[in-house]
Protein backbone atom coordinates (compact mmCIF):
# COMPACT_ATOMS: atom_id res chain seq x y z
CA UNK A 1 0.00 0.00 0.00
CA UNK A 2 1.23 3.52 -0.69
CA UNK A 3 0.04 6.96 0.37
CA UNK A 4 -2.16 7.18 -2.74
CA UNK A 5 -4.23 4.07 -2.01
CA UNK A 6 -4.27 5.02 1.66
CA UNK A 7 -5.74 8.44 0.86
CA UNK A 8 -8.23 7.07 -1.64
CA UNK A 9 -9.37 4.36 0.74
CA UNK A 10 -9.92 6.89 3.47
CA UNK A 11 -12.68 8.25 1.24
CA UNK A 12 -14.73 5.19 2.03
CA UNK A 13 -14.65 5.90 5.75
CA UNK A 14 -17.74 8.06 5.77
CA UNK A 15 -19.60 7.04 2.68
CA UNK A 16 -22.53 9.39 3.20
CA UNK A 17 -20.37 12.43 3.68
CA UNK A 18 -18.05 11.54 0.82
CA UNK A 19 -21.05 10.96 -1.45
CA UNK A 20 -22.47 14.38 -0.63
CA UNK A 21 -19.13 16.02 -1.33
CA UNK A 22 -18.94 14.09 -4.61
CA UNK A 23 -22.47 15.18 -5.46
CA UNK A 24 -21.59 18.80 -4.72
CA UNK A 25 -18.71 18.85 -7.14
CA UNK A 26 -20.62 16.73 -9.68
CA UNK A 27 -23.47 19.24 -9.90
CA UNK A 28 -21.02 22.04 -10.60
CA UNK A 29 -19.20 20.02 -13.23
CA UNK A 30 -22.50 18.98 -14.77
CA UNK A 31 -23.50 22.62 -15.15
CA UNK A 32 -20.18 23.66 -16.62
CA UNK A 33 -19.99 20.69 -19.01
CA UNK A 34 -23.50 20.99 -20.35
CA UNK A 35 -23.31 24.75 -20.83
CA UNK A 36 -19.95 24.51 -22.59
CA UNK A 37 -21.21 21.70 -24.84
CA UNK A 38 -24.25 23.77 -25.80
CA UNK A 39 -22.01 26.77 -26.43
CA UNK A 40 -19.77 24.71 -28.66
CA UNK A 41 -22.77 23.46 -30.58
CA UNK A 42 -24.06 26.98 -31.11
CA UNK A 43 -20.68 28.17 -32.21
CA UNK A 44 -20.17 25.47 -34.80
CA UNK A 45 -23.77 26.03 -35.93
CA UNK A 46 -22.93 29.63 -36.65
CA UNK A 47 -19.71 28.72 -38.40
CA UNK A 48 -21.55 26.22 -40.56
CA UNK A 49 -24.29 28.64 -41.49
CA UNK A 50 -21.64 31.01 -42.64
CA UNK A 51 -19.83 28.28 -44.46
CA UNK A 52 -23.05 27.44 -46.26
CA UNK A 53 -22.95 30.87 -47.81
CA UNK A 54 -19.51 29.70 -48.95
CA UNK A 55 -18.06 33.07 -49.70
CA UNK A 56 -21.33 34.65 -50.82
CA UNK A 57 -21.74 38.36 -50.21
CA UNK A 58 -24.87 40.14 -49.19
CA UNK A 59 -25.82 43.51 -50.59
CA UNK A 60 -28.04 45.31 -48.11
CA UNK A 61 -29.21 48.77 -47.12
CA UNK A 62 -26.46 50.61 -45.30
CA UNK A 63 -26.75 50.09 -41.56
CA UNK A 64 -29.60 47.57 -41.69
CA UNK A 65 -29.79 45.77 -38.34
CA UNK A 66 -30.90 42.49 -39.81
CA UNK A 67 -31.76 41.12 -43.21
CA UNK A 68 -35.56 41.60 -42.94
CA UNK A 69 -35.02 45.32 -42.18
CA UNK A 70 -32.98 46.00 -45.29
CA UNK A 71 -34.47 47.37 -48.51
CA UNK A 72 -32.66 47.08 -51.82
CA UNK A 73 -33.88 48.24 -55.23
CA UNK A 74 -34.48 45.40 -57.66
CA UNK A 75 -32.77 47.35 -60.44
CA UNK A 76 -29.44 46.46 -58.81
CA UNK A 77 -29.88 42.85 -59.93
CA UNK A 78 -29.22 43.48 -63.61
CA UNK A 79 -26.42 45.86 -62.87
CA UNK A 80 -24.72 43.29 -60.62
CA UNK A 81 -25.19 40.54 -63.21
CA UNK A 82 -23.15 42.63 -65.62
CA UNK A 83 -20.14 42.59 -63.28
CA UNK A 84 -17.52 40.11 -64.41
CA UNK A 85 -16.46 39.30 -60.85
CA UNK A 86 -19.94 38.01 -60.05
CA UNK A 87 -21.06 34.53 -60.98
CA UNK A 88 -24.64 34.60 -59.72
CA UNK A 89 -27.12 37.00 -58.19
CA UNK A 90 -30.11 36.14 -56.01
CA UNK A 91 -32.67 38.69 -54.83
CA UNK A 92 -34.23 37.59 -51.53
CA UNK A 93 -37.08 38.61 -49.25
CA UNK A 94 -37.02 37.62 -45.57
CA UNK A 95 -40.19 37.22 -43.53
CA UNK A 96 -40.51 35.91 -40.01
CA UNK A 97 -43.83 34.18 -39.41
CA UNK A 98 -45.48 32.97 -36.27
CA UNK A 99 -46.86 29.49 -36.35
CA UNK A 100 -48.96 27.46 -34.02
CA UNK A 101 -46.87 24.49 -32.89
CA UNK A 102 -49.17 22.12 -31.10
CA UNK A 103 -50.61 24.93 -29.00
CA UNK A 104 -47.21 26.57 -28.56
CA UNK A 105 -46.03 29.71 -30.24
CA UNK A 106 -43.26 29.09 -32.74
CA UNK A 107 -41.44 31.03 -35.42
CA UNK A 108 -40.28 30.13 -38.89
CA UNK A 109 -38.20 32.27 -41.11
CA UNK A 110 -39.49 32.41 -44.66
CA UNK A 111 -37.06 33.30 -47.42
CA UNK A 112 -38.53 34.30 -50.75
CA UNK A 113 -36.15 33.31 -53.56
CA UNK A 114 -36.00 33.06 -57.33
CA UNK A 115 -34.67 30.09 -59.30
CA UNK A 116 -31.25 31.66 -59.19
CA UNK A 117 -31.04 30.70 -55.50
CA UNK A 118 -29.89 27.23 -56.48
CA UNK A 119 -26.74 28.77 -57.86
CA UNK A 120 -26.07 30.19 -54.41
CA UNK A 121 -25.91 26.92 -52.53
CA UNK A 122 -24.65 23.44 -53.23
CA UNK A 123 -27.06 21.73 -55.66
CA UNK A 124 -27.17 18.72 -53.37
CA UNK A 125 -29.05 20.65 -50.73
CA UNK A 126 -32.39 19.28 -51.87
CA UNK A 127 -32.88 16.05 -49.97
CA UNK A 128 -36.32 15.04 -51.21
CA UNK A 129 -38.66 16.36 -53.88
CA UNK A 130 -37.67 19.31 -56.00
CA UNK A 131 -37.30 23.07 -56.02
CA UNK A 132 -40.37 25.05 -57.07
CA UNK A 133 -40.27 27.19 -60.16
CA UNK A 134 -40.07 30.92 -60.04
CA UNK A 135 -43.60 31.48 -61.25
CA UNK A 136 -45.12 28.89 -58.96
CA UNK A 137 -47.17 30.14 -56.11
CA UNK A 138 -48.14 28.48 -52.85
CA UNK A 139 -45.21 26.07 -53.00
CA UNK A 140 -42.36 25.72 -50.56
CA UNK A 141 -39.25 23.71 -49.74
CA UNK A 142 -38.66 23.19 -46.08
CA UNK A 143 -35.63 22.50 -43.87
CA UNK A 144 -35.40 18.87 -42.80
CA UNK A 145 -35.44 19.57 -39.07
CA UNK A 146 -38.30 22.03 -39.39
CA UNK A 147 -40.22 19.38 -41.32
CA UNK A 148 -39.58 16.93 -38.50
CA UNK A 149 -40.61 19.42 -35.90
CA UNK A 150 -43.84 20.35 -37.63
CA UNK A 151 -44.37 16.75 -38.67
CA UNK A 152 -44.92 17.59 -42.33
CA UNK A 153 -43.68 15.90 -45.49
CA UNK A 154 -43.83 16.16 -49.27
CA UNK A 155 -47.30 17.08 -50.51
CA UNK A 156 -48.50 18.32 -47.13
CA UNK A 157 -49.91 21.78 -46.70
CA UNK A 158 -48.55 24.33 -44.26
CA UNK A 159 -50.60 27.34 -43.18
CA UNK A 160 -48.80 30.53 -42.32
CA UNK A 161 -51.11 33.31 -41.28
CA UNK A 162 -53.54 33.44 -44.19
CA UNK A 163 -51.15 31.86 -46.66
CA UNK A 164 -51.00 28.19 -47.56
CA UNK A 165 -48.00 26.37 -48.96
CA UNK A 166 -47.70 22.90 -50.42
CA UNK A 167 -44.40 21.26 -49.58
CA UNK A 168 -42.61 20.29 -52.80
CA UNK A 169 -39.14 19.67 -51.42
CA UNK A 170 -37.11 19.14 -48.31
CA UNK A 171 -33.58 20.50 -48.00
CA UNK A 172 -30.73 19.63 -45.71
CA UNK A 173 -27.69 21.81 -45.12
CA UNK A 174 -26.68 20.45 -41.71
CA UNK A 175 -26.90 23.93 -40.25
CA UNK A 176 -29.25 25.90 -38.09
CA UNK A 177 -31.38 26.93 -41.05
CA UNK A 178 -32.54 23.30 -41.40
CA UNK A 179 -34.51 23.82 -38.23
CA UNK A 180 -36.02 27.18 -38.94
CA UNK A 181 -36.34 27.98 -42.62
CA UNK A 182 -38.90 27.70 -45.38
CA UNK A 183 -37.94 28.66 -48.94
CA UNK A 184 -40.84 30.04 -51.01
CA UNK A 185 -41.24 31.77 -54.40
CA UNK A 186 -40.20 35.39 -54.07
CA UNK A 187 -43.57 36.83 -55.05
CA UNK A 188 -45.31 34.86 -52.28
CA UNK A 189 -42.84 36.28 -49.78
CA UNK A 190 -43.44 39.75 -51.19
CA UNK A 191 -47.18 39.43 -50.51
CA UNK A 192 -46.47 38.30 -46.96
CA UNK A 193 -44.02 41.09 -46.27
CA UNK A 194 -45.97 43.82 -48.08
CA UNK A 195 -42.84 45.07 -49.80
CA UNK A 196 -43.46 47.16 -52.92
CA UNK A 197 -42.80 45.61 -56.31
CA UNK A 198 -39.52 47.35 -57.08
CA UNK A 199 -37.63 46.31 -53.93
CA UNK A 200 -36.36 43.20 -52.12
CA UNK A 201 -34.68 42.86 -48.71
CA UNK A 202 -31.23 41.86 -49.87
CA UNK A 203 -29.37 40.67 -52.91
CA UNK A 204 -27.10 37.71 -52.34
CA UNK A 205 -24.09 37.62 -54.63
CA UNK A 206 -21.75 34.75 -55.44
CA UNK A 207 -18.32 35.89 -56.60
CA UNK A 208 -16.48 33.95 -59.33
CA UNK A 209 -13.86 33.29 -56.69
CA UNK A 210 -13.65 34.26 -53.02
CA UNK A 211 -10.70 36.59 -53.59
CA UNK A 212 -12.89 38.86 -55.74
CA UNK A 213 -15.01 39.76 -52.71
CA UNK A 214 -13.17 43.04 -52.02
CA UNK A 215 -13.41 44.15 -55.64
CA UNK A 216 -17.16 43.52 -55.58
CA UNK A 217 -17.55 45.45 -52.36
CA UNK A 218 -15.68 48.43 -53.79
CA UNK A 219 -17.71 48.28 -57.01
CA UNK A 220 -21.04 48.30 -55.15
CA UNK A 221 -20.17 50.87 -52.54
CA UNK A 222 -18.67 53.26 -55.10
CA UNK A 223 -21.57 53.04 -57.51
CA UNK A 224 -24.60 52.84 -55.28
CA UNK A 225 -25.12 55.27 -52.49
CA UNK A 226 -26.87 53.93 -49.39
CA UNK A 227 -25.92 50.29 -49.89
CA UNK A 228 -23.27 48.18 -48.29
CA UNK A 229 -21.79 44.74 -48.87
CA UNK A 230 -21.43 42.43 -45.90
CA UNK A 231 -19.16 39.43 -45.83
CA UNK A 232 -20.17 36.22 -44.15
CA UNK A 233 -16.76 36.50 -42.51
CA UNK A 234 -17.95 39.65 -40.77
CA UNK A 235 -21.00 37.82 -39.51
CA UNK A 236 -18.83 34.96 -38.30
CA UNK A 237 -16.54 37.27 -36.42
CA UNK A 238 -19.44 39.11 -34.90
CA UNK A 239 -20.98 35.80 -33.90
CA UNK A 240 -17.73 34.64 -32.40
CA UNK A 241 -17.42 37.83 -30.41
CA UNK A 242 -20.86 37.31 -28.95
CA UNK A 243 -20.00 33.69 -28.27
CA UNK A 244 -16.80 34.64 -26.50
CA UNK A 245 -18.73 36.97 -24.23
CA UNK A 246 -21.32 34.27 -23.57
CA UNK A 247 -18.58 31.76 -22.91
CA UNK A 248 -17.11 34.09 -20.32
CA UNK A 249 -20.48 34.40 -18.63
CA UNK A 250 -20.93 30.63 -18.70
CA UNK A 251 -17.54 30.16 -17.07
CA UNK A 252 -18.26 32.68 -14.34
CA UNK A 253 -21.67 31.28 -13.51
CA UNK A 254 -20.66 27.65 -13.55
CA UNK A 255 -17.37 28.33 -11.80
CA UNK A 256 -19.39 29.58 -8.88
CA UNK A 257 -21.23 26.27 -8.82
CA UNK A 258 -17.99 24.30 -8.93
CA UNK A 259 -16.42 26.50 -6.25
CA UNK A 260 -19.41 25.84 -4.01
CA UNK A 261 -18.75 22.15 -4.66
CA UNK A 262 -15.12 22.72 -3.73
CA UNK A 263 -16.16 24.32 -0.46
CA UNK A 264 -18.23 21.20 0.14
CA UNK A 265 -15.11 19.10 -0.31
CA UNK A 266 -13.10 21.34 1.98
CA UNK A 267 -15.81 21.05 4.61
CA UNK A 268 -16.05 17.28 4.34
CA UNK A 269 -12.29 16.93 4.50
CA UNK A 270 -12.04 19.23 7.49
CA UNK A 271 -14.64 17.17 9.32
CA UNK A 272 -12.77 13.97 8.49
CA UNK A 273 -9.51 15.41 9.68
CA UNK A 274 -10.96 16.60 12.97
CA UNK A 275 -12.70 13.30 13.48
CA UNK A 276 -9.49 11.41 12.84
CA UNK A 277 -7.33 13.61 15.04
CA UNK A 278 -6.22 10.76 17.35
CA UNK A 279 -5.52 8.54 14.38
CA UNK A 280 -3.47 11.25 12.70
CA UNK A 281 -1.58 11.64 15.96
CA UNK A 282 -0.78 7.94 15.82
CA UNK A 283 0.41 8.20 12.23
CA UNK A 284 2.78 10.90 13.36
CA UNK A 285 3.91 8.93 16.38
CA UNK A 286 4.80 6.08 14.04
CA UNK A 287 6.99 8.34 11.96
CA UNK A 288 4.74 10.03 9.40
CA UNK A 289 5.92 13.55 8.66
CA UNK A 290 3.58 16.54 8.53
CA UNK A 291 3.91 16.36 4.77
CA UNK A 292 3.00 12.65 4.62
CA UNK A 293 -0.18 13.30 6.59
CA UNK A 294 -1.13 16.37 4.55
CA UNK A 295 -0.39 14.58 1.30
CA UNK A 296 -2.75 11.73 2.15
CA UNK A 297 -5.49 14.28 2.90
CA UNK A 298 -4.94 16.06 -0.43
CA UNK A 299 -5.09 12.70 -2.19
CA UNK A 300 -8.40 11.99 -0.54
CA UNK A 301 -9.74 15.34 -1.79
CA UNK A 302 -8.35 14.50 -5.21
CA UNK A 303 -10.24 11.21 -5.12
CA UNK A 304 -13.48 13.02 -4.35
CA UNK A 305 -12.79 15.44 -7.21
CA UNK A 306 -11.97 12.59 -9.58
CA UNK A 307 -15.22 10.76 -8.91
CA UNK A 308 -17.26 13.98 -8.70
CA UNK A 309 -15.74 15.24 -11.94
CA UNK A 310 -16.44 11.99 -13.77
CA UNK A 311 -20.01 11.76 -12.51
CA UNK A 312 -20.52 15.45 -13.33
CA UNK A 313 -19.29 15.03 -16.88
CA UNK A 314 -21.56 12.05 -17.49
CA UNK A 315 -24.51 14.01 -16.07
CA UNK A 316 -23.45 17.09 -18.05
CA UNK A 317 -23.39 15.20 -21.35
CA UNK A 318 -26.73 13.61 -20.50
CA UNK A 319 -28.36 16.88 -19.54
CA UNK A 320 -27.11 18.74 -22.60
CA UNK A 321 -28.65 16.11 -24.82
CA UNK A 322 -31.82 16.32 -22.77
CA UNK A 323 -31.78 20.09 -23.33
CA UNK A 324 -31.37 19.47 -27.05
CA UNK A 325 -34.55 17.42 -27.01
CA UNK A 326 -36.53 19.94 -25.01
CA UNK A 327 -35.39 23.10 -26.77
CA UNK A 328 -35.68 22.95 -30.56
CA UNK A 329 -32.91 24.50 -32.67
CA UNK A 330 -30.35 23.83 -29.95
CA UNK A 331 -27.50 21.94 -31.50
CA UNK A 332 -25.38 19.96 -29.06
CA UNK A 333 -22.12 18.51 -30.12
CA UNK A 334 -19.91 16.20 -28.13
CA UNK A 335 -16.49 17.77 -28.15
CA UNK A 336 -13.50 16.89 -26.07
CA UNK A 337 -12.16 20.31 -25.17
CA UNK A 338 -15.05 21.58 -23.00
CA UNK A 339 -15.19 18.19 -21.28
CA UNK A 340 -11.47 18.27 -20.55
CA UNK A 341 -11.67 21.88 -19.43
CA UNK A 342 -14.38 21.26 -16.87
CA UNK A 343 -12.73 18.03 -15.70
CA UNK A 344 -9.35 19.64 -15.13
CA UNK A 345 -11.03 22.60 -13.45
CA UNK A 346 -12.90 20.30 -11.06
CA UNK A 347 -9.83 18.23 -10.20
CA UNK A 348 -7.70 21.33 -9.69
CA UNK A 349 -10.28 22.87 -7.42
CA UNK A 350 -10.67 19.65 -5.41
CA UNK A 351 -6.95 19.52 -4.78
CA UNK A 352 -7.05 23.16 -3.79
CA UNK A 353 -9.95 22.44 -1.42
CA UNK A 354 -7.89 19.68 0.17
CA UNK A 355 -4.99 21.95 0.96
CA UNK A 356 -6.43 23.74 3.97
CA UNK A 357 -7.63 20.52 5.66
CA UNK A 358 -4.27 19.00 4.75
CA UNK A 359 -2.35 21.82 6.42
CA UNK A 360 -4.63 21.48 9.40
CA UNK A 361 -4.01 17.74 9.57
CA UNK A 362 -0.29 18.24 9.15
CA UNK A 363 -0.22 20.55 12.12
CA UNK A 364 -2.00 18.19 14.50
CA UNK A 365 0.57 17.45 17.19
CA UNK A 366 1.23 13.73 17.64
CA UNK A 367 0.66 14.16 21.33
CA UNK A 368 -3.08 14.53 20.79
CA UNK A 369 -3.26 10.81 20.14
CA UNK A 370 -2.27 9.96 23.65
CA UNK A 371 -4.15 12.79 25.30
CA UNK A 372 -7.31 11.95 23.41
CA UNK A 373 -8.41 9.52 26.10
CA UNK B 1 28.06 3.63 21.83
CA UNK B 2 26.80 4.39 25.31
CA UNK B 3 25.29 1.52 27.19
CA UNK B 4 22.34 3.75 28.04
CA UNK B 5 19.80 3.93 25.26
CA UNK B 6 17.91 6.60 27.17
CA UNK B 7 19.29 9.30 29.43
CA UNK B 8 17.30 12.22 30.80
CA UNK B 9 19.06 15.14 32.45
CA UNK B 10 17.10 17.55 34.62
CA UNK B 11 13.88 17.26 32.65
CA UNK B 12 11.21 19.72 33.68
CA UNK B 13 7.87 20.34 32.06
CA UNK B 14 5.44 23.12 32.85
CA UNK B 15 2.23 23.95 31.09
CA UNK B 16 -0.74 26.16 31.71
CA UNK B 17 -4.11 24.64 32.41
CA UNK B 18 -6.48 27.60 32.50
CA UNK B 19 -5.19 29.87 35.24
CA UNK B 20 -2.94 27.38 36.95
CA UNK B 21 0.62 26.50 36.05
CA UNK B 22 1.05 22.77 36.15
CA UNK B 23 4.49 21.38 37.00
CA UNK B 24 4.25 18.04 35.28
CA UNK B 25 7.93 17.20 35.68
CA UNK B 26 10.21 18.79 38.28
CA UNK B 27 13.65 17.57 37.31
CA UNK B 28 13.85 13.97 36.20
CA UNK B 29 17.25 12.33 35.88
CA UNK B 30 17.14 8.80 34.68
CA UNK B 31 19.22 6.33 32.72
CA UNK B 32 17.82 3.31 30.98
CA UNK B 33 20.15 0.57 29.81
CA UNK B 34 19.70 -1.09 26.44
CA UNK B 35 17.45 -4.11 26.61
CA UNK B 36 15.72 -3.09 29.85
CA UNK B 37 12.10 -3.87 30.52
CA UNK B 38 11.08 -1.00 32.76
CA UNK B 39 7.76 -0.02 34.31
CA UNK B 40 6.72 3.45 35.36
CA UNK B 41 4.07 3.63 38.03
CA UNK B 42 2.51 6.43 40.00
CA UNK B 43 -0.85 8.08 40.58
CA UNK B 44 -2.64 10.06 37.89
CA UNK B 45 -0.98 13.39 37.32
CA UNK B 46 2.38 12.21 38.56
CA UNK B 47 4.00 12.92 35.18
CA UNK B 48 4.36 9.39 33.75
CA UNK B 49 2.77 10.12 30.39
CA UNK B 50 4.56 13.45 30.05
CA UNK B 51 7.87 11.72 30.64
CA UNK B 52 7.06 8.99 28.13
CA UNK B 53 6.07 11.58 25.50
CA UNK B 54 9.30 13.49 25.95
CA UNK B 55 11.31 10.29 25.70
CA UNK B 56 9.47 9.41 22.49
CA UNK B 57 9.94 12.83 20.94
CA UNK B 58 6.23 13.63 21.00
CA UNK B 59 6.63 16.49 23.45
CA UNK B 60 9.35 18.96 24.33
CA UNK B 61 10.51 19.59 27.91
CA UNK B 62 10.57 23.08 29.38
CA UNK B 63 14.17 22.50 30.32
CA UNK B 64 16.61 19.62 30.50
CA UNK B 65 17.87 17.18 27.93
CA UNK B 66 16.73 13.86 26.63
CA UNK B 67 19.43 11.74 25.00
CA UNK B 68 18.34 8.91 22.79
CA UNK B 69 21.33 6.73 21.98
CA UNK B 70 23.52 9.72 22.89
CA UNK B 71 21.61 12.18 20.64
CA UNK B 72 19.78 15.08 22.30
CA UNK B 73 16.35 14.94 20.66
CA UNK B 74 14.92 17.94 22.53
CA UNK B 75 16.68 20.33 20.16
CA UNK B 76 15.61 18.61 16.95
CA UNK B 77 13.01 20.31 14.77
CA UNK B 78 9.84 18.39 13.89
CA UNK B 79 11.04 17.70 10.36
CA UNK B 80 13.94 15.67 11.78
CA UNK B 81 12.10 14.32 14.78
CA UNK B 82 9.61 12.34 12.72
CA UNK B 83 12.51 10.30 11.32
CA UNK B 84 13.72 9.49 14.82
CA UNK B 85 10.22 8.32 15.71
CA UNK B 86 10.07 6.27 12.56
CA UNK B 87 13.39 4.52 12.98
CA UNK B 88 14.09 4.35 16.71
CA UNK B 89 10.77 4.42 18.55
CA UNK B 90 7.69 2.27 18.60
CA UNK B 91 4.54 3.47 20.35
CA UNK B 92 1.67 1.44 21.71
CA UNK B 93 -1.40 3.16 23.09
CA UNK B 94 -4.20 2.26 25.42
CA UNK B 95 -6.85 2.70 22.71
CA UNK B 96 -4.97 0.78 19.97
CA UNK B 97 -5.94 3.39 17.31
CA UNK B 98 -6.08 0.95 14.43
CA UNK B 99 -7.51 2.29 11.19
CA UNK B 100 -10.97 0.74 10.81
CA UNK B 101 -10.94 0.44 7.01
CA UNK B 102 -7.65 -1.43 6.87
CA UNK B 103 -7.03 -5.12 7.53
CA UNK B 104 -4.78 -6.29 10.34
CA UNK B 105 -1.91 -6.73 7.90
CA UNK B 106 -2.42 -3.28 6.39
CA UNK B 107 -2.58 -1.72 9.84
CA UNK B 108 0.79 -3.24 10.66
CA UNK B 109 2.14 -1.66 7.47
CA UNK B 110 0.80 1.84 8.21
CA UNK B 111 4.13 3.29 9.47
CA UNK B 112 5.82 2.17 6.24
CA UNK B 113 3.28 3.73 3.87
CA UNK B 114 5.22 6.97 3.28
CA UNK B 115 8.37 4.97 2.62
CA UNK B 116 7.17 3.66 -0.75
CA UNK B 117 8.71 0.27 -0.23
CA UNK B 118 7.07 -3.10 -0.70
CA UNK B 119 9.53 -5.28 1.14
CA UNK B 120 7.78 -4.75 4.46
CA UNK B 121 4.94 -7.10 3.66
CA UNK B 122 6.91 -10.26 4.48
CA UNK B 123 8.05 -8.70 7.68
CA UNK B 124 4.51 -7.74 8.63
CA UNK B 125 3.35 -11.30 8.03
CA UNK B 126 6.18 -12.65 10.17
CA UNK B 127 5.31 -10.25 12.98
CA UNK B 128 1.65 -11.25 12.87
CA UNK B 129 2.62 -14.87 13.00
CA UNK B 130 4.96 -14.10 15.90
CA UNK B 131 2.00 -12.70 17.88
CA UNK B 132 -0.21 -15.56 16.75
CA UNK B 133 -2.47 -13.67 14.33
CA UNK B 134 -1.66 -15.28 11.00
CA UNK B 135 -5.27 -16.42 10.67
CA UNK B 136 -6.47 -12.87 11.28
CA UNK B 137 -4.33 -11.07 8.68
CA UNK B 138 -7.26 -10.14 6.48
CA UNK B 139 -9.61 -9.17 9.28
CA UNK B 140 -10.57 -5.62 10.01
CA UNK B 141 -10.26 -4.17 13.52
CA UNK B 142 -13.98 -4.53 14.23
CA UNK B 143 -13.66 -8.27 13.59
CA UNK B 144 -10.89 -8.57 16.18
CA UNK B 145 -11.08 -8.80 19.96
CA UNK B 146 -9.43 -6.16 22.12
CA UNK B 147 -6.43 -8.37 22.80
CA UNK B 148 -6.04 -9.14 19.11
CA UNK B 149 -6.26 -5.46 18.25
CA UNK B 150 -3.56 -4.64 20.77
CA UNK B 151 -1.35 -7.38 19.31
CA UNK B 152 -1.81 -5.83 15.86
CA UNK B 153 -0.81 -2.48 17.37
CA UNK B 154 2.31 -4.13 18.82
CA UNK B 155 3.23 -5.45 15.37
CA UNK B 156 2.68 -1.95 13.98
CA UNK B 157 5.08 -0.58 16.57
CA UNK B 158 7.67 -3.21 15.64
CA UNK B 159 7.52 -3.01 11.85
CA UNK B 160 10.31 -0.44 11.60
CA UNK B 161 12.51 -2.37 14.04
CA UNK B 162 12.74 0.34 16.69
CA UNK B 163 15.20 0.32 19.54
CA UNK B 164 12.71 1.46 22.14
CA UNK B 165 9.10 0.44 22.64
CA UNK B 166 6.99 2.94 24.59
CA UNK B 167 3.74 1.59 26.00
CA UNK B 168 1.15 3.83 27.63
CA UNK B 169 -1.42 1.94 29.73
CA UNK B 170 -1.68 -0.68 27.05
CA UNK B 171 -3.59 -3.14 29.21
CA UNK B 172 -6.04 -0.48 30.39
CA UNK B 173 -8.78 -1.53 27.99
CA UNK B 174 -8.24 -5.26 28.31
CA UNK B 175 -9.52 -7.78 30.83
CA UNK B 176 -6.98 -9.14 33.31
CA UNK B 177 -6.19 -12.32 31.48
CA UNK B 178 -5.78 -10.70 28.08
CA UNK B 179 -3.71 -7.98 29.72
CA UNK B 180 -1.39 -10.59 31.16
CA UNK B 181 -1.04 -12.26 27.77
CA UNK B 182 -0.03 -8.96 26.24
CA UNK B 183 2.55 -8.31 28.94
CA UNK B 184 3.98 -11.82 28.50
CA UNK B 185 4.21 -11.11 24.79
CA UNK B 186 6.10 -7.90 25.48
CA UNK B 187 8.44 -9.76 27.77
CA UNK B 188 9.11 -12.26 25.03
CA UNK B 189 9.83 -9.44 22.61
CA UNK B 190 12.14 -7.86 25.15
CA UNK B 191 14.08 -11.07 25.61
CA UNK B 192 14.13 -12.41 22.07
CA UNK B 193 14.85 -9.10 20.33
CA UNK B 194 16.76 -7.32 23.06
CA UNK B 195 14.37 -4.40 22.68
CA UNK B 196 14.20 -1.73 25.37
CA UNK B 197 10.66 -1.44 26.70
CA UNK B 198 9.19 1.35 28.83
CA UNK B 199 5.75 0.64 30.15
CA UNK B 200 3.35 2.89 32.01
CA UNK B 201 0.86 1.01 34.13
CA UNK B 202 -1.48 1.28 37.04
CA UNK B 203 -1.51 -2.45 37.50
CA UNK B 204 0.95 -3.82 40.08
CA UNK B 205 0.88 -7.27 38.52
CA UNK B 206 1.89 -5.84 35.16
CA UNK B 207 4.66 -3.84 36.79
CA UNK B 208 5.93 -6.90 38.60
CA UNK B 209 6.71 -8.56 35.26
CA UNK B 210 9.37 -5.93 34.53
CA UNK B 211 12.97 -5.87 35.70
CA UNK B 212 12.90 -2.31 36.99
CA UNK B 213 10.10 -0.21 38.44
CA UNK B 214 10.25 3.56 38.66
CA UNK B 215 7.67 5.35 40.77
CA UNK B 216 6.79 8.94 40.00
CA UNK B 217 5.05 11.37 42.30
CA UNK B 218 4.39 15.02 41.57
CA UNK B 219 6.83 15.09 38.70
CA UNK B 220 9.72 13.47 40.51
CA UNK B 221 11.14 9.97 40.70
CA UNK B 222 10.49 8.86 44.27
CA UNK B 223 11.47 5.22 43.94
CA UNK B 224 13.62 3.21 41.54
CA UNK B 225 13.71 -0.51 42.20
CA UNK B 226 15.55 -3.10 40.20
CA UNK B 227 14.18 -6.60 40.54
Amino acid sequence: MNTFTFGIRNMGRRKGRASLAILGIAVGVMLITSLLLIMDGLESGIAESVELLSGNLIVQKKGAVDLPFSIVNISLVDSLKANKDIRAVSPEIYVVQRIDEGGLLGFVSVIGVTESYREMVSPAYIKEGEVFHENDTGKATVGIKLADRLNIGLGDTLSLDTYEFTITGIFETNTLIDASTLLVPIEDARRMSGLPKEVVNVIEVRPVSPDRADAIREYVEARYDGYEVIYPQDLLEEGEEIMDTLRGVVWIVSSIAVIVGGIGIANAMLMSVLERTPEIGVLKATGWSNFDVGYSVVLEAFGIGLIGGTVGIILGIGSSFAAENIIPNLPVRLSLIPILQSFIFAIGLSILSGIYPALKAGRIPPLVAIRGE
Amino acid sequence: MPNEIIETIGLTKEYRLGQTLVHALRGVDMKVAKGSFMSMVGPSGSGKTTLLNIIGGLDKPTSGRMLLDGLDITTLPERKLHRIRRVKIGFIFQHFYLIPTLTALENVLVPTIPMKSSHFEDKAEKLLSFVGLTEREKHRPNQLSGGEQQRVAICRALINEPEVLLCDEITGELDTETGEQIVRLLKRINQERNLTILLITHDQRVASESDRIITLLDGRIVADKAR
